[in-house]
């Protein structure tokens, strides 16, 4: 039968939710009489659809009620005919019992919740991050080539133009390839100027992702062929968002960074690169009849053919990447393939894409593990307490006839009822802390758009707090023995004593708590070193009161370097002369954000080796007033000038870590240094300045060239006018923020076509840096420190029970004259005992779990004898102060009262 | 103890309506004024232990009337007798309450 036509969707779902409970035999005949029922309602009763919704609410209880004739068998149900479900009855039985001890409940639920929301919360975030596959068709089958280097250089290259020509046409491992590189573009329409996110791309990326067009075309190759550029494939969102999903815009006109751009397609919804969100895909253009040179920054994607394999693609690309200098003499030879150790290797695109958060995101969700461990150990200890004082009415139960098997159902419906209680408020708890979480995460952590509660947390939360429940719900069974439940009844279960055995699970929960709780305040301890250390860390710059700000110029507009500089130069005064600023520069680079490209690098009168090539060095352009403006110090020498600069001098600036490098007995001063190229013109060192952390605070500082933003005319092999730029404000100003609009205004004063865009403080941007280490620090302090309360109450808790178990043998000691003093030490020492045998496995589980931190920390080894020390004495302390009050209310028993109760 | 003693008030009228002729879900809701979620459960008991049975209706039939399968149930032996003996304690009950109460000696 069709579903009947007219049915609420919600009554649908409601329907087809209750189903899933009714054995599968009956199953598609249950739902079908449901849906039918409905059905009538609505044709001959007249039923709202709100009616049918309410109805289809019945059908919850109908599959319940058929599940339980199926698990009781037909006698069973016979006898039931009069009334409820079976289920309905635990439940009921179940949620009284709880109502009776409230504490219980509360606490039990509360713990456990917070463990798993925790880990609830985690689990979205590597669901969503690291398991999920890439919003691509067959994700699994993409892969990125690249090229690792060392020795002259150390890093990762991507492919060259001619490289990727050569791979692309004679690799037998990809159904295609595609390259491309990401950046932002100036467009400008009606609504005034716009930076837009931009892809350059060939068109064959399009076909390695699988991307289809949501309306008229994506790219095509002959997009690619030199001087057919001018067209634009919107993504969808920007369309949506820009031109309010009009089909209009196929074929109307854009200016894209000066240069009119004709839209041809919309890409379909979601499409993005690898890494970035794009706005408006444009076509590279590829010319196989340019000089191939030695350039890698054309990121890959790639397509595994059917059936290839990873380690053969890997084969093929390197034996492809061996023929290089043969088949591209003026790029490669032999020389720079040996002393770059320059090969190729093929890694899947989700690795690539998901690099190095994978650990980041692993360890966290073990903290948060450990979490959840620590809290079920202390809910296992909760339910022990209850079964202990449930142990006569557990006999009573079974002395008037209940079985075995219907106390276990009654326990396990119980304790499966707490966990799930707990797994819901968890589950909410989750949802709070995911949005919390993406405040805190490193903007670094790749795909953080895409993180989002979803079934899966569902059913994660669901199977730990299902598990979670029926362990806990084992725990009293193994009280249910015959003799224990004459004996409670003989004795009214007031004064039976605890075996032997239990005080060992008991005492063993309590060993693997506060062992748990080293390892996780351990990593937490580290943590905090690390990122001290890391803080400590001189970036090189000064980093309070200062902005910066990224500004393009479109190349039509402004062809030549005079034209480039003259927009610069007038830039830079009119920011100088707005209030509260001091200085200002322009740079290609700002440490610790943007990093820089790396080039030949030559040195006058040290001719260079045939097969020895230069080393690849990075390079700075900077305005005059940079290094002032950044709080960079002179060690030697002087800064750039205004005389530098037009008509260029050719001069240049070293890093303190350049000059030691290349002239490590003599001066730097005075030498004839070149970028791209070993014949004159050289540029002469003027200056030395500190080092600065291009990309991290990690590591040492590399060398560094600063050469001034207008090149020599003469310089054949001259680097373009900067077109793209970062100007850096100094200002007195309390928040430098509060200057963007008064920039911005500068700006448009000058061209109104050019947008100013990644308006940051240089405070945020060395923030960012520490931003990986402060997130895990952050995540694994509050781990701790929750781990470090939860531990807390468990030992509380049970030295606390036992204390109270032995009130009577206090008694008798303090009444044959036993000390104060004497009773405090054992109690104290029982809990002592615990702590320490717990801080012992927890060394042990530190020192071994020590080697997965080890990528996360900095200027600290992971086996930091002081740390573990720290934590060591803080948990043995913080054990003694949760032990020295039930020690106290020991001391405090009266012999005579204890003896007479006894 | 039989199974019998054990009908409850509203299993009665659903076993009661089948035995007038109502056949299917909807008709016997109608029938007896008890929701969906009510009748259903009693259906499937009475179902299993064995006092009604049901078939499915004929797939081209129901089509041809442009509307849903249904499901038809019928008391079987064992649920007419059931009836009989619930309808007689019933009877016997009402009786009982309608006689006129007695003042305190």
């Amino acid at each position: 039968m069709t579903a009947p036509a007219g049915l609420p969707a919600r009554a649908r779902w409601l329907i087809a939710g209750a189903a899933l409970l009714v054995n599968r035999e009956r199953r598609a005949a249950w739902r079908e009489e449901w849906e039918s029922e409905l059905w009538y309602g609505a044709e001959s009763g007249g039923m709202t659809a709100g009616a049918q919704v309410r109805a289809a609410g019945g059908a919850w209880r109908d599959a319940l009620a058929t599940r339980t004739l199926r698990s009781n068998g037909p006698n069973r149900a016979g006898e039931r005919l009069l009334g409820g479900s079976a289920m309905m009855k635990e439940l009921r039985v179940a949620l009284r019992g709880l109502a009776r001890s409230p504490g219980f409940a509360f606490l039990a639920i509360l713990t456990l919740a917070l463990g798993i929301g925790a880990n609830a919360a985690l689990f979205t975030i590597v669901d969503s991050v690291l398991l999920r596959p890439l919003g691509y068709a067959d994700a699994d089958e993409l892969v990125v080539v690249q090229h690792p280097v060392s020795g002259n250089a150390t890093g990762t290259w991507q492919l060259s133009l001619h490289g990727f020509f050569w791979f692309q046409d004679e690799n037998a491992v990809f159904s295609d390839i595609g390259i491309y590189t990401a950046g932002s573009v100036n467009l400008a329409s009606d609504a005034g100027p716009d930076r837009a996110r931009s892809a350059l791309v060939s068109a064959s990326l399009f076909r390695a992702l699988g991307a289809r067009p949501a309306a008229g075309r994506m790219l095509q190759d002959a997009d690619n062929e030199p001087g057919n550029e001018s067209v634009a494939v919107l993504s969808h969102e920007f369309w949506q968002r820009r031109f309010g999903g009009s089909g209009d815009v196929i074929g109307s006109t854009i200016r894209i960074n000066g240069r009119e751009g004709v839209i041809v397609g919309v890409a379909e919804r979601g499409l993005t690169l690898p890494r970035q969100a794009v706005d408006v895909w444009l076509p590279m253009a590829l010319d196989r009849a340019s000089r191939p040179i030695n350039a890698h920054f054309l990121s890959s994607v790639a397509r595994l053919r059917d059936g290839v394999t990873l380690e053969a693609a890997r084969e093929n690309i390197a034996a492809l990447t061996r023929r290089l200098p043969e088949v591209l003499p003026t790029a490669y030879d032999e020389g720079f393939m040996r002393d770059y150790h320059f090969t190729a290797e093929v890694v899947p695109l989700r690795d690539e894409v998901v690099g190095e958060a994978s650990t980041t995101l692993w360890i966290v969700f073990g903290g948060v593990g450990i979490v959840l461990l620590i809290a079920c150990a202390n809910v296992a200890n909760l339910f022990l307490v209850r079964a202990e004082g449930r142990a006569r009415e557990v006999a009573v139960r079974s002395a008037l006839g209940a079985s075995r098997a219907h106390l276990t159902r009654q326990f396990m419906t119980e304790s499966v009822l707490l966990a799930l209680l707990a797994g819901a408020l968890g589950l909410f708890l989750a949802w709070a802390g995911v949005r919390t979480l993406l405040t805190l995460a490193p903007a670094a952590l790749p795909r953080l758009s895409e993180v989002a509660l979803r079934g899966s947390t569902l059913g994660f939360t669901f199977a730990i707090a299902l598990v979670a429940g029926l362990l806990f719900g084992l725990f009293p069974l193994s009280h249910l023995t015959e003799r224990r439940r004459a004996s409670a009844l003989r004795d009214g279960g007031q004064r039976s004593t605890a075996s032997r055995a239990r005080h060992r699970v008991r005492g063993a929960l309590v060993v693997a708590q506060v062992a748990l709780a080293l390892v996780l305040l351990a990593g937490a301890g580290l943590m905090i070193r690390s990122f001290r250390e890391l803080r400590a860390v001189e970036p090189g710059f000064d980093p309070e009161g200062a902005l910066t700000f990224a500004v393009s110029l479109p190349i039509v507009n402004y062809p030549t370097p005079l034209d480039a500089h003259r927009f610069w130069d007038t830039l830079l005064r009119e920011v100088r002369a707005l209030p509260g600023v001091t200085r200002a520069g322009v740079t290609t680079s700002v440490p610790l954000r943007d990093g820089a490209s790396c080039s030949v690098f030559f040195v006058r009168d040290r001719p260079v080796t045939p097969g020895a090539p230069a080393p690849c060095i990075e390079y700075v352009l900077v305005s005059p007033e940079l290094f002032e403006t950044m709080g960079i110090d002179i060690v030697q020498g002087r800064t750039l000038t205004e005389g530098d600069v037009y008509p260029p001098t050719g001069v240049a600036l070293v890093s303190r870590a350049l000059a030691a490098q290349f002239w490590p007995d003599g001066t730097a001063l005075g030498r004839g240094v070149r970028i791209f190229g070993d014949q004159p013109p050289f540029y002469e060192v003027v200056g030395v300045v500190e080092d600065v952390r291009l990309r991290e605070l990690q590591g040492p500082p590399a060398p560094l060239v600063y050469l001034s933003f207008i090149p020599l005319a003469d310089d054949p092999a001259s680097f373009r006018p900067i077109f793209s730029a970062r100007v850096v404000v100094r200002t007195t100003r309390a928040d430098p923020t509060s200057l963007t609009a008064e920039l911005r205004g500068v700006v448009a004063r000058i061209d109104p076509e050019i947008p100013i865009s990644e308006v940051e403080t240089l405070e945020a941007i060395v923030g960012a840096s520490l931003a990986r280490v402060s997130f895990v620090m952050l995540l694994l302090g509050i781990a701790a420190g929750v781990a470090l309360l939860l531990g807390t109450v468990g030992l509380y808790g049970v030295v606390a029970y036992v204390v109270n178990e032995r009130r009577t043998e206090i008694g008798i000691r303090m009444a044959l004259g036993a000390r104060v003093a004497g009773i405090a030490r054992m109690v104290l020492g029982h809990a002592l005992r615990l702590a320490v045998a717990g801080v012992i496995l927890g060394f042990a589980a530190a020192l071994g779990l020590g080697r997965v931190l080890r990528s996360q920390l900095f200027g600290v080894s992971s086996t930091d004898p002081l740390t573990l020390a720290f934590v060591a004495v803080l948990l043995l302390g913080v054990a003694l102060v949760a032990a020295w009050i039930p020690a106290r209310r020991a001391t405090r028993v009266d012999p005579v009262e204890t003896m007479r109760s006894a | 103890m039989g199974r019998e003693d054990n009908l409850s008030y509203n299993a009665t009228l659903v076993l009661r309506a089948l035995s007038v002729g109502h056949r299917y879900g909807f008709d016997l809701m109608n029938a007896t004024e008890l929701p969906s979620g009510t009748v259903y459960p009693i259906l499937r008991r009475l179902e299993q232990g064995g006092l009604v049975r049901s078939r499915w209706e004929n797939e081209t039939d129901a089509h041809a009337q442009g509307r849903p399968r249904r499901r038809y149930y019928e008391a079987t032996a064992g649920g007419r007798r059931v009836l009989a003996d619930a309808l007689e304690r019933l009877a016997a009950q009402r009786r009982l309450l309608d006689l006129p109460a007695r003042g305190a000696p």
